[in-house]
């Protein structure tokens, strides 16, 4: 890997995501393990995948959190989806969001699950637009092959 | 008669006219018999004939009757009264019949063998009858009575025959034998319908109930294969459990008693399973379920694993092991590589099983070059010559492998060294000359050949029979259950060959087994390659070797292996010899002799040989006057004592010896030790410790993914990937399912149980699914923190 620019560049926010917490560092480095010639785009799809089911999620668990009565399967199954899926890319802030929401929800007060869900889907915005930044310059730091 | 003339009456009847033979009755007035009289008057009164009654005629005084017919003048009115008709008469015709005459002319001519008693009635007046012909008495035999009724043409009157026989008939013979017979035949024929019958419904009842026998075993056959299945998988999945769990204990620190119990316990188990997949596999190619993969593999590197499985117990029972692979095979060909191990396997484990000196000699060649072989085999037998003894120093030894004789005498020496030597000579690199039709099929003919106790000729024939074993205490003695050649025969036919042996009681016997093969181009392979096991190192290209031994079927398979890691091989008989070729042309430059970088000697040569090796080669080397690198020497042995190894030490060997059976991989690492060329990089990334264990479990494995969250899935099949597991995934149970149809491909499945439709139903259909190789790992939840 060549040292240019933007790989220093790609460093600096990989360890800022370390540092606040938003990515967990040793399961990035595993995930980057299983990266090969076989499939290059490993880690950016993989964080693409999630941006976008861990939106689809959360909209989710808001309208069933807004509907009377609340839908209690929809909800379990969604914030289970994104317990998951954030632990598998090691999305860790998301992660805990999600846990505390879960725990909320599970001892039955809708209004902090509510709160909750606000605080989550602010962490998720934040995340999210990071992310975004980083999967583009991944792309762009891909020799072209062809 | 007396005549006298007629009294005075009304009426006369006389007679005019008569026949000659009636003359007698001439001038006779008819009326004057009371019957003929009636007759006439009666027969003028209506016009029509009448009959007297019987009475005896004039002349012949035989019984007779006579029939009148009136004559009446023309001018008759229609429908007259009687008046009229008596009125109109004109006269009478009359005609006698005689009775008697008549029917004795009659019988005469009819009577025939039997006397015929004939009685002629006159029964008007039934109450008394009177007697027109025959005796008063009914006499004869009065129980066959034939009556018939007469019609002479007169209506007033009614006559009647009876006719009997005059003697009762004997109680004829022929009668009663034919009626016997035919009751007999009557009884025989019946006899035979009804047993015909009885016969058909016994039959049809056999039928039903064969029928229904048919049925239940066909259903007791499906039950056992359920059952066989069912069973086998329930087995296997503890079964794999203990050998799990074992293979972790023997990883821990154990005590030695420990590892060996545990050690013990391993080797059961896994022979427990073995045996498990002996049965399920003749199961299955009975039942026709059997398929072949289709997929490029490396030959030689098959043969090394086997190789490997059984050189610890070669060595300990010190039998020569060795292979060798005609270089005219292709490096990479295309077929089922598993149930080629299986079949070499067996084969192999056989001859180790029975063989407890000699050698063990596996030889794969081209189809044809093999047929070639016998030929050439023939054609110098014909010459003349024996090739298979030749005498040594006084004792008698075979040009094979180990010395020992073998059983099969196609593959003797000569034209063994005849077709090696065509391909090391052929070519100096390891490159198969690639074919240009890029895939057609290659035919290669193995074979195993062993010196063992061989094959009774009485069982020769049972030989690839399940379960049967050349005689019942083989399996107390050597173990076994008798299925695996049954199943190779199976296999091997299923590639497109044949297999056969050639087997001499207390000399040894030769398996040879002939498959066809794919042929693939080598680019594919290599996308493979970087999953599988590392490719043969290639840092000993261009390295010269000399090998020193005397039995020239071994050398080649030394130079074979070493061909095989690229280095240029000579052999030599013996030391001196060796000696005498390096020795004396000093300079690198001359030509002919290679100057070798390392000489492998076969541990028999040397101790047959002389001592003090190397003081023989400095001796050569100094005179030379140069001084260069004295090539490392190394011993090639099956087995080594210690006071062996020493005196090897002390003569110059190196400390690494090399041990038979000889593997390229494994004489690439000691060659590696003794040149010093420092650890080879290892390929594929770094991973973590104990990986190497999930490595070879999962390399080339087929596994099935089951999570509905596609970010986890993804990462699993990531994670698997780098192991070299060939992975696919699915989105639920159901479509899990779906991919889980029989056959199935996988050899393990990965699924997370808290999946919305994950039901009891679904989850125990896809255990009830994987069986046949497969375990179910139910994942829950791994990365849950």
């Amino acid at each position: 890997m060549a040292n240019t620019p933007l790989h220093q560049q790609l460093s600096i926010m990989k360890q800022s995501f370390f540092d606040e917490g938003l990515l967990d560092h040793e399961q990035v480095s595993y995930l980057e393990t299983l990266e090969n010639e076989d499939d290059p785009d490993f880690i950016e799809n993989l964080f693409t995948m999630f941006l976008r089911d861990s939106s689809r999620y959360i909209d989710s668990i808001e309208k069933a959190l807004e509907a009377t009565p609340v839908d209690y399967s929809v909800m379990e199954r969604m914030l289970y989806q994104l317990k998951g899926s954030s632990a598998s890319i090691g999305a860790s802030k998301i992660n805990g969001e999600t846990n505390t929401l879960r725990k909320v929800f599970h001892d039955g007060d809708i209004e902090s699950a509510k709160a909750s869900l606000q605080k989550l889907k602010e962490e998720h915005a934040n995340f999210k637009e990071k992310l975004v930044i980083y999967v583009g310059m991944l792309k762009e730091a891909k020799p072209s092959e062809y | 008669m007396e005549r006298e003339p007629s009294a005075i009456r009304d009426e006369y009847a006389p007679v005019i006219f008569s026949q000659e033979t009636v003359s007698y009755i001439e001038s006779l007035d008819m009326m004057s018999g009371e019957e003929d009289r009636e007759n006439i008057l009666r027969a003028r009164a209506t016009g029509k004939a009448v009959l007297t009654r019987p009475f005896r005629l004039l002349g012949s005084h035989h019984l007779g009757v006579v029939l009148t017919f009136p004559v009446y003048k023309s001018k008759l009115p229609p429908s007259p009264t009687a008046a009229q008709r008596i009125e109109a008469t004109a006269g009478y015709l009359g005609g006698a019949f005689d009775i008697e005459s008549l029917v004795e002319n009659l019988l005469g001519q009819l009577a025939g063998n039997q006397a015929i008693l004939v009685n002629v009635y006159d029964i008007t007046n039934s109450s008394d009858l009177l007697i027109m012909y025959g005796h008063q008495n009914l006499d004869g035999d009065l129980s066959l009575l034939h009556e018939s009724k007469l019609d002479f043409g007169d209506p007033f009157r009614k006559h009647l025959m009876i006719c009997r026989y005059h003697e009762k008939a004997p109680a004829s013979w022929a009668a009663l034998t034919t009626a016997f017979l035919f009751f007999v035949i009557g009884l025989l024929v019946g006899y035979i319908l009804y047993g015909a019958a009885i016969h058909i419904v016994r039959v049809e009842d056999g039928f039903h109930e064969m029928q229904e026998l048919k049925f239940r075993a066909e259903a007791a056959d499906v039950t056992k294969s359920q059952f066989l299945a069912t069973v086998s998988h329930e087995i296997r999945t503890p079964m794999n459990g203990i050998l799990g769990m074992l293979a972790l204990l023997l990883d821990t620190d154990l005590s030695s008693t420990q590892r060996d119990y545990a050690q013990t316990a391993q080797v059961c188990g896994k022979a427990l399973i073995a045996l498990i997949n002996e049965v399920l596999d003749r199961e299955k190619i009975e039942a026709g379920k059997l398929e072949l993969e289709a997929v490029p593999f490396d030959i030689r590197s098959i043969l090394d694993d086997v190789l490997s499985l059984f050189s610890e117990k070669s060595r300990n029972k010190g039998i020569e092991l060795a292979v060798f692979v005609s270089d005219k095979v292709p490096e990479i060909v295309v077929g089922d590589p598993g149930r080629f191990r299986q079949i070499i396997t067996n084969l192999v484990g056989n001859s180790v099983k029975f063989t407890d000196r000699g050698h063990i000699f596996i030889k794969v060649h081209l189809y044809e070059n093999a047929k070639a072989m016998t030929d050439t085999k023939v054609n110098t037998c014909l010459n003349g010559g024996s090739n298979e003894s030749v005498l040594t120093s006084g004792s008698q030894k075979f040009k094979t492998l180990s010395g020992c004789e073998t059983a099969d005498d196609q593959n003797s020496w000569d034209v063994f060294r005849h077709f090696s030597d065509e391909d090391f000579r052929s070519d100096a690199s390891i490159n198969v000359t690639t074919n240009n039709e890029a895939s057609e099929d290659v035919g290669l003919m193995v074979c195993v050949e062993d010196t063992g106790i061989g094959i009774p000729l009485k069982a020769q024939g049972r030989v690839f029979m399940p379960f049967v074993q050349a005689d019942s205490s083989t399996s107390r003695h050597y173990g076994g259950t008798g299925i695996g050649l049954s199943i190779s025969k199976c296999l091997v036919e299923l590639m497109g060959g044949q297999i056969d042996f050639i087997s001499r009681p207390d000399v040894g016997s030769t398996f040879s087994f002939t498959a066809v093969f794919g042929t693939c181009k080598k680019n594919v392979f290599n996308n493979m390659e970087k999953r599988n096991a590392e490719a043969l190192p290639s840092g000993f290209r261009g390295l010269k070797a000399l090998v020193v031994d005397g039995n020239p079927v071994r050398a080649t398979v030394t130079r074979y292996h070493l061909k095989r890691l690229g280095i240029l091989a000579e052999v030599v008989s013996s030391l001196k010899l060796a000696a005498g070729s390096c020795g004396k042309n000093g300079s690198l430059t001359s030509g002919g002799k290679i100057q070798p970088d390392i000489i492998l000697v076969e541990k028999d040569s040397w101790i047959s040989g002389e001592d003090s090796v190397s003081s023989v080669w400095q001796l050569d080397l100094k005179q030379n006057g140069h001084t260069f690198k004295l090539p490392k020497m190394i011993l090639l042995a099956t087995n080594i004592t210690d006071s062996e190894f020493d005196k090897a030490k002390g003569a110059g060997f190196s400390d690494t010896v090399i041990m038979k059976p000889l593997r390229a991989r494994m004489v690439a690492a000691c060659l590696q030790q003794v040149l010093s060329m420092g650890k080879k990089r290892s390929q594929g990334k770094g991973m973590p410790n104990g990986s190497s264990f999930l490595q070879s479990l999962l390399c080339g494995k087929r596994i099935l993914v089951v999570d509905d969250n596609r970010v986890n899935r993804r990462v699993a099949a990531g994670a698997l990937k780098k192991f070299g597991a060939d992975v696919e995934c699915a989105e639920s149970g159901k479509a899990a399912l779906k991919l889980l149809q029989l056959p199935h491909i996988y050899d393990a499945c990965f699924m997370d149980i808290q999946m919305p439709e994950m039901d009891g139903y679904v989850f125990k259909s896809c255990f009830m699914i994987l069986d046949f190789n497969c375990s179910v790992i139910y994942w829950l939840y791994f990365l849950d923190r």
